[in-house]
């Protein structure tokens, strides 16, 4: 990956030239080989690169032979060797890059030539003959990309950061925190900063020579089951699919190493490196504390594939030391500490010589991997009979450690489970009840913000931010299609994934989100995603021969790292500095009485559940991004 | 003296508050969301400490559990029995 910046509209020399440097030097973790900003008529464009495909000729910006078009471009075309032959004969190629095979793209067929890609990127795309600019985001929002509209003109940037570089004042955007509240991300084109949006993504945008924005959707989630062909033959096809979503993940020219959490999907991923002959070097998360750790599993698969295998244990006190670094990366408040130790990881990858891992992100959510898309199914189940005593106790198999096995009454169940319980057409069915327990933190916010967030009908922006009605899918594609919209892109992919892993410019490769294996799971039957409460269930078939029977019997096991321990670990930074009454009044996000009766519980050790420690991370983190982004005089 | 310290309690650890009019005795916890499901598993952790009573997972009920007021008059209860 690499980082992108500019401007586009009536540019100035010098001035607006100045203005880009500034925002590609924000961006330098993202690109530390080269920078290079270049004015257009009609445009100022930045890129700060990361060389991983033609390392010789591969700078950008890049021009069309014809000097008319000019791109900037962060991430991976993975099919660009394919594209390239087939253009060979219509256009003059003088780079051996990827990028050029954007450029000559769009000279032969316009911006509908985007569905020819397979990839993960950012791209500014700057057509001077015609005036017109386009910012161009990937199908699933592996590559950020940001925007503004000042005045007549439109900055962008693969990061926030570059924008503040830029002197555009960042200010809270009570809506995108409404959002980040209910579902821990902004939703798409919202953030969480007033006058900026994202390319959604699956999305671009084409900003005129005046500055107006069309906003323009070319590719989306499908879910249209086919019952044509049995497991078998399901299983042979995604077979042959992944394997060339990993082989074309290989191409680069710098050696590429993988990321192994000792779960299904890293392991998947493993075994088609072996079966590709690729040279085999894995990194795991390991951690001191045995509720978090998963490395007898990763060891067991390491030996299994025989791969070159290395631990990064993340011990409490580097996790606090972290969590400022990591917010500055992330341009979020957290929910969760556990960013903190993925950057940890990729920065001995990064240390060991690396700037490419292959990762097992994105199965979960293709193929049915979350206890969430569990819930939804059993709480579907209860709602024909809401009178069962005996179908609300399923969920007492998915969520062993909340002890429910030592309540006898399935009234406490109710109360936890069945919110809503009947309203099986709202949109946000699925995430009802995350929803509920990530909306407490709203209760701690002073009380405008509160109110004014509680008031949120988040089902309707949810609706018409995405697009999408609640009667356009069943229940469960419901739940998956808002989770790739949503945590996956916002989250997962980047507080977790990319921000961490270019904080040390090290770039992510996702084959299970290649969109011919999103595009096989859209028609995959629901009972091979979740067959009963199985999860996951054709991935287990196909990996049947080739993992550790441990591997595939094991509970799933969501990766998670400590929070309020590691946090307040007296070994590591203190953090409790931004938490006192005067940082609280500062900032005056938060109520400042109920901010010191969690601190009294915290001090006292009895801040233990998952609800307390999400409240406080968020809340210290909040207090932290308020100070670097919104706040920062 | 119990029940001083069990609402100081629910204040303090569930409704983040030094506010005693935030707590009714007769609340319910489930449905004012005062306390949730693993909440309650803390507050019996808190009784048995204060008590020295040892509640089993039959009584483990809404009926003995929901409520300041069901708190007292259950712990009562077991304190006679």
């Amino acid at each position: 990956m690499c980082g992108i910046a500019g401007i586009t509209g009536p540019v100035s020399a010098g001035e607006d030239e100045a203005r880009v440097e500034a925002m590609v030097a924000s961006l330098q973790h993202r690109g530390p080989d080269h920078h290079q900003v270049c004015l257009r008529d009609g445009a100022v464009l930045g890129h700060a690169r990361l060389s991983i495909i033609d390392l010789e000729s591969g700078n950008q910006p890049l021009f069309s032979a014809d000097g008319q078009v000019a791109v900037v471009f962060n991430g991976e075309i993975y099919n660009y060797i394919e594209l390239r032959r087939d253009l060979l004969a219509d256009y003059p190629f003088s780079t051996e890059s990827d990028t050029e095979v954007i450029v000559a793209l769009y000279q032969r067929y316009g911006i509908e030539s985007l569905s020819k890609l397979n990839g993960q990127f950012a791209i500014c795309l700057h057509d001077q003959r015609r005036q017109l600019s386009y910012l161009i985001r990937d199908r699933v929002g592996i590559a950020p990309l940001f925007y503004s509209r000042q005045g007549g003109r439109v900055f962008f940037a693969s990061e926030v950061k570059a924008l503040q570089a830029a002197g555009i004042p960042l200010e809270l955007d009570p809506e995108g925190l409404g959002d980040f509240v209910h579902l821990w991300t902004p939703i798409s084109p919202g953030t969480l900063y007033r006058a900026v949006n994202e390319v959604a993504p699956g999305s671009y945008i084409e900003v005129d020579a005046a500055g107006q924005v069309s906003v323009h959707r070319y590719w989306d989630y499908r879910y249209q089951p086919r019952n044509d062909a049995a497991l078998p033959e399901l299983v042979d096809e995604l077979d042959a699919l992944l394997e060339d979503a990993v082989r074309i993940r290989l191409r680069a020219d710098v050696p590429v190493a993988a990321y192994l959490s000792g779960g299904l999907d890293s392991s998947i991923i493993l075994s088609y490196l072996l079966r590709l002959g690729a040279d085999l070097e894995t990194f795991s998360l390991s951690f001191a504390d045995a509720e978090f750790d998963e490395s007898a599993f990763q060891r067991e698969v390491a030996a299994h594939f025989s791969t070159r295998h290395n631990e990064v244990l993340a011990r409490h006190e580097q996790i606090a030391d972290g969590f400022v670094d990591a917010i500055w990366h992330a341009e979020s408040p957290l929910f969760r500490s556990s960013p903190v130790p993925m950057k940890l990881l990729s920065g001995r990858v990064h240390e060991a010589g690396y700037k490419v891992v292959l990762t097992g992100e994105g199965a979960d959510e293709m193929f049915g991997g979350y206890d969430l898309f569990k819930e939804a199914r059993i709480r579907e189940f209860w709602s024909r009979n809401p009178q069962s005593a005996w179908r609300p106790a399923l969920l007492r198999r998915l969520y062993p450690y909340l002890d429910f096995s030592r309540m006898n009454s399935t009234a406490y169940l109710k109360n936890a489970f069945g919110h809503d319980l009947e309203a099986l057409d709202r949109l946000l069915y699925g995430h009802a009840i995350r929803m509920r327990t990530t909306a407490a933190v709203a209760d701690f916010l002073q009380p405008e913000l509160r109110d004014f967030i509680h008031g949120m009908d988040i089902e309707e922006r949810a609706g018409r931010l995405l697009g999408v009605d609640a009667g356009d899918l069943p229940l469960f594609n419901r739940a998956q299609y808002i989770e790739a919209r949503t945590l996956m892109p916002g989250y997962i992919l980047s507080s977790q994934g990319d921000r961490m892993l270019m904080a040390n410019s090290v770039e992510g490769r996702y084959p299970f989100l290649d969109h011919r294996v999103i595009e096989f799971a859209g028609r995959l039957p629901n009972r091979y995603k979740m067959h009963g409460l199985k999860e996951k269930y054709i991935l287990k078939q196909l990996a049947a021969e080739r993992l550790p029977r441990s591997v595939l019997k094991r509970p799933k096991q969501p990766y998670r790292a400590p929070d309020i321990n590691a946090l307040t670990h007296p070994g590591g930074k203190d953090l409790m500095d931004f938490l006192t009454p005067s940082m609280i009044r500062r900032h005056g996000l938060f109520d400042e009485r109920k901010i010191r009766m969690l601190l009294k519980k915290v001090q006292a050790g009895r801040a233990s559940s998952v609800k307390d420690n999400m409240i406080f991370t968020t809340v210290l983190s909040s207090q932290i991004w308020m100070g670097q982004f919104i706040n920062t005089h | 003296m119990l029940k001083d310290k069990l609402r100081n309690y629910i204040l303090e650890n569930f409704l983040f508050s030094d506010n005693p009019s935030d707590l009714g005795d007769d609340d319910s916890f489930m449905e004012k969301e005062i306390i949730d499901s693993t909440g309650i598993l803390e507050v019996i952790e808190f009784l048995e400490e204060e008590t020295g009573i040892s509640i089993e997972d039959e009584e483990m009920v809404p009926e003995n559990l929901d409520s300041v007021n069901r708190i007292l008059a259950f712990v009562e209860r077991k304190q006679q029995g």
